[in-house]
């Protein structure tokens, strides 16, 4: 039985084509109709197909008929590429003895290859490294190869070539699966022993527990504990993941599918959580998950303050299906009562904005996000401040440490010089390069995490013309010196615009704050002073003219209702600004202060 | 066509969007006899043709005006070859002012000129100058637009670049007091954002429009309101007439606003008029007056000096006329 299941993982780096590939595999199998089918498949979230990008992992069991005449359950689990998801990887990984590492023959290796292979060993998984995309114009499977062996340290024999996009050498895929990834080990008779590896919440079913079962079997009607909380639940349906769940007698060692059992709070089925049974419960759980810890913090607002109690509702159960998500309650003298956000990292704060505004309706303001900082201060008290608007009277302070990260980028050898210039700016240390392959360069750079939360991802990607790629991991804190940088619209402090910024280069980017808002906010029928200050001191300022005409010289029969809706359109867009004083401020400036202008 | 549309006679005819002097007389005549044939036109009605320059020059103008045309509007845009050339025009400054004198001696009773303001490259100078030799042209009618940067022009795109030189706001501001200036002297009144008139002389046709009443629209683009609901013909000439020859309907596009949007409609457009719009007409026609619909929007827009209020009638101010599309963004 056990012998034909194979558990494996697709990961890559972003956009290598992990989605499409598990697409064709899905249309390989037969488990999908021509009708049903779009493109990626397992990208179900509505922000994920907008964007084009995995957030989520998600399996799916396909049933394999393979050239040895016998069929497989292959459960394949689609990863997400981005470096604010790869806890996602890690978790998928957890229940897999394989991997497919997919890489893009035109890109290359780039740095979350390197650092999803690194989780795949971690776990002792056997690697197939395919390489993808081989229809481009632009493919160099050669050279990729070549990196494969020489980067990652894989043999060049287990290579296999396709294009996920029209299905060339999907098949083969397919048969070196069955043949080269080893099934589960387990035993079916031990006591139940199985990992959660996520939890989604059905508003019809209750929460949805996927697990891997390691040993043992279960099945409806068995009285299942969740070992860390020592609950027990009766569970009301075992199934599959095929393209909806899909209910079945039971689940047993090796294979992986869904528990239902009547639990009422995603919460309570942590995902790393083992299950066993209550009349036979195993004698010790399984290694869990590693917590997974926010790194980037804002505070959200309503825009209309009589959404309040919607956000909060809308951000509980968002936390269900998104439990990397942490808040608490925060208040602004400007924008009134909010949520002080923890977030994985940047993609993962618009993920979660995106999905508040679209799945509950609400519109927000995110203030300037900000890292976790600790102050010693002068009574030897130690305090960690995430948020600019608690920054201690810079008199008691004795001593200011900032977290830094070990970030690797992985470069071609002529955006050397960009890459050192860029990581100079954002107060780099011990930078440090090696050739991996010949042309192709590993640097490693020691930066303040705060340096890069906002857009150095987009300064690297741009420099690099799309080629370099970013990776990190956290350090340690370090010893600094930050100010507290405050913006006045018209003479009074937006405390939302407020951020904590190195002493060095406060001035810089006071004017670059100054310079956005200027940008960002619409002229008004007055004028509108923009200033930067640290304390009482004017280090920037800057001046949105008045508005002083805005008429729409033709509007004839024909002209009516488009220029109806446009006002219209305009007028529903104001409802999406906050008023500060009489300043009507856009939501989109509260994020460009920390914008800096790309020369 | 519906047969309630059928039983109206035209008060007004405006022959326009493009240039319908393309036309050769014979169709222009069977235009005009189907409409007198199949609505019939009132005694004093007005029947413009709008027409550029470089088109009414070979033009026999009597006999337009024995079909009855007594109205013609005239796409000059400037008196300045280079602007013009910028514009894709294909007529120069001298050409447009012999073009005016043709359709003066024509015997047409009123002459409109269309101007453009705010181009690329203009300066108050040669603003003063085009608008005077259009005044010269002793016209009775001025519609006077400031270029519209939209998307997918030509000169959006060169917009974006920042290759287009455009007069900024305090130019177009002085432009503005030009235009007052002008126009006032030559005894031009204006009655709406951009549109002035010798006494008497104001387009009843676009009145119509801006009084948020009724019309009918033929043709492919063609908008129609009748009986409360807002139809919009196909815009593919070509399509159009294939839709039409084949019997079916060439409205894609319908509207029926409910009483609150058509009131705030009718409010928005109405303040375009320098007349402003009545509270007793918005009361026989809806029922209510502005204030049972908008609230502090009114005390506000009046308070920053946009809008005020006369009798029973709501006008812009100078500077609400300036700042129109701020009140309208209120009032919509
Ligand atoms: N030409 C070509 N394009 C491909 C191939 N495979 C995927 N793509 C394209 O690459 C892009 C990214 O594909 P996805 O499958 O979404 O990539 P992914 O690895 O799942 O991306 P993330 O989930 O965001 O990490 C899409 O535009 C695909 O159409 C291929 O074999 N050939
Ligand atoms: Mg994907």
């Amino acid at each position: 039985m056990m012998n034909h299941i194979r558990n494996f993982s697709i990961i890559a780096h972003i956009d290598h084509g992990k989605s499409t590939l598990a697409d064709r595999m899905i249309q390989l199998c037969d488990l999908v109709t021509a009708r049903e089918f779009k493109d990626q498949l397992l990208d179900t979230m509505d922000i994920e197909r907008e964007r084009g990008i995995t957030i989520k992992s998600q399996t799916i069991c396909l049933p394999y008929t393979a050239r040895d005449g016998n069929t497989y359950a292959l459960n394949l689990v689609d990863t997400p590429g981005h470096v604010d998801f790869s806890y996602e990887v890690s978790r998928a990984l957890a229940s897999c003895e394989g991997a497919l590492l997919l890489v893009d023959a035109a890109q290359g290796v780039e740095a979350q290859t390197l650092a999803n292979l690194y989780l795949a060993m971690e776990n002792d998984l056997v690697v197939i490294p395919v390489i993808n995309k081989i229809d481009l114009p632009s493919a160099e499977p050669e050279r990729v190869t070549f990196q494969i062996e020489e980067d990652l340290g894989l043999e060049a024999d287990l290579i296999q070539m396709c294009s996920a996009k029209n299905g060339t050498g999907v098949a083969e895929i397919l048969e070196a699966i069955v043949t080269h990834l080893p099934p589960p080990k387990g035993s079916i008779d031990a006591p139940l022993q199985a990992r959660i590896f996520d939890a989604t919440y059905d508003s019809y079913r209750g929460t949805v527990i996927s697990c891997r079962i390691i040993n043992g079997s279960v099945k409806q009607g068995d009285q299942i504990v969740l070992m860390s909380t020592g609950a027990s639940h009766r569970v009301e349906e075992v199934g599959l993941f095929r393209l909806r769940k899909e209910p079945c007698k039971q689940l047993s060692a090796g294979e992986v599918g869904y528990i239902l059992a009547g639990i009422k709070s995603v919460g309570d089925a942590k995902p790393g959580d083992t299950i066993t049974l209550r009349d036979r419960p195993c004698a010790v759980p399984l290694a869990g998950f590693r917590e997974v810890l926010p790194v980037v913090f804002s505070s959200l607002y309503p825009i209309a303050a009589d959404d309040y109690e919607d956000l909060v509702a809308a951000l509980e159960k968002l936390q269900l299906n998104d439990a990397a998500l942490s808040f608490q309650k925060d208040s602004s003298a400007a924008l009134g009562f909010g949520f002080r956000c923890g977030f994985l990292g940047l993609l993962h704060l618009e993920v979660v904005q995106e999905r508040l505004e679209r799945e509950f309706d609400i519109s927000l303001i995110l203030t300037v996000p900000s890292v976790r900082y600790r102050f010693t201060l002068t009574d030897q008290t130690e305090i960690m401040v995430d948020n600019p608007a608690h920054f201690p009277d810079p008199s008691k302070i004795a001593r200011t440490e900032e977290p830094y990260i070990k970030a690797s980028i992985l470069i071609p050898e002529r955006y050397m010089g960009a890459v050192m210039n860029l990581c100079m700016e954002r107060r780099g240390e011990n930078t440090n390069y090696h050739y991996p392959t010949p042309g192709r360069i590993e640097f490693t750079c020691e930066l303040p995490l705060g340096e890069v939360i906002y857009d150095f991802y987009d300064r690297l990607k741009s420099i690099t013309q799309g080629y370099g790629s970013f990776d990190y991991e956290l350090l340690d804190y370090r010893s600094s010196d930050l100010v507290k940088l405050d913006i006045l619209v018209n003479g009074e402090v937006v405390d939302a615009l407020s951020q904590l910024v190195h002493r060095s280069n406060a001035r810089e980017r006071g004017l670059s704050a100054c310079e956005q808002l200027k940008e960002e906010i619409p002229r008004q029928m007055f004028k509108i002073a923009i200033q930067a200050a640290i304390g009482t001191t004017i280090i920037a300022r800057t001046n949105v003219s008045a508005l002083r005409k805005d008429v729409t010289a033709k509007c004839y029969g024909g002209d009516i209702t488009r220029k109806r809706k446009l006002l219209e359109k305009q007028k529903a867009g104001k409802k999406r600004m906050k008023t500060v004083g009489n300043v009507e401020i856009p939501q989109s400036a509260f994020l460009s202060v920390l914008k800096r202008d790309a020369d | 066509m519906t047969p309630a549309a059928l039983r109206r006679t035209l008060s007004t005819l405006f022959i326009g969007g493009g240039t319908p002097t393309v036309l050769d007389d014979l169709l222009l005549h069977q235009i005009l006899t189907a409409c007198a044939d199949v609505f019939g036109f009132a005694d004093d009605a007005e029947i413009t043709l709008e027409s550029n320059p470089e088109s009414l020059v070979e033009r026999d103008l009597d006999e337009l005006r024995r079909y009855g045309v007594n109205r013609l509007s005239i796409g000059v845009q400037s008196f300045n070859t280079e602007e013009l050339a910028l514009l894709g025009r294909v007529h120069d400054a001298h050409q447009a002012e012999r073009a005016v004198q043709v359709a003066r001696r024509s015997g047409i009773d009123t002459i409109s000129l269309d101007m453009m303001y705010g181009l690329p490259g203009q300066t108050t100078a040669s603003w003063r100058d085009s608008l005077s030799r259009a005044i010269e042209c002793s016209p009775e009618h001025l519609s006077i637009y400031q270029l519209s940067i939209d998307d997918k022009t030509p000169f959006f795109r060169l917009h974006r670049r920042g290759e287009l030189h455009l007069p900024d706001e305090d130019q177009i501001l002085a432009m503005d007091d030009i235009t007052m200036e002008l126009c006032t002297l030559a005894g031009f009144e204006q009655y709406e954002v951009s549109n002035f008139r010798q006494p008497g002389c104001g387009c009843r046709h676009n009145l119509v429009y801006w009084r948020n009443e009724e019309y009918l629209g033929c043709g492919a683009a063609a908008v129609s309101y009748l009986n409360g609901e807002r139809c919009g013909r196909i815009a593919d000439p070509r399509s159009y007439c294939e839709l039409i020859e084949a019997g079916t309907s060439p409205v894609f596009s319908r509207e029926r606003l409910d009483r609150q949007a058509s009131f705030r409609e009718t409010v928005i457009m109405g303040l375009r008029l320098n007349e402003g719009i009545s509270d007793d007409r918005l009361d026989q026609r809806f029922g209510c007056r502005l204030q049972d619909i908008y609230g502090a929007e009114l005390d506000t827009l009046s308070a920053d000096g946009l809008l005020y209020r006369d009798g029973v009638r709501w006008r812009l101010t100078t500077r609400g006329r300036k700042l129109a599309n701020v009140v309208m963004r209120e009032l919509v």
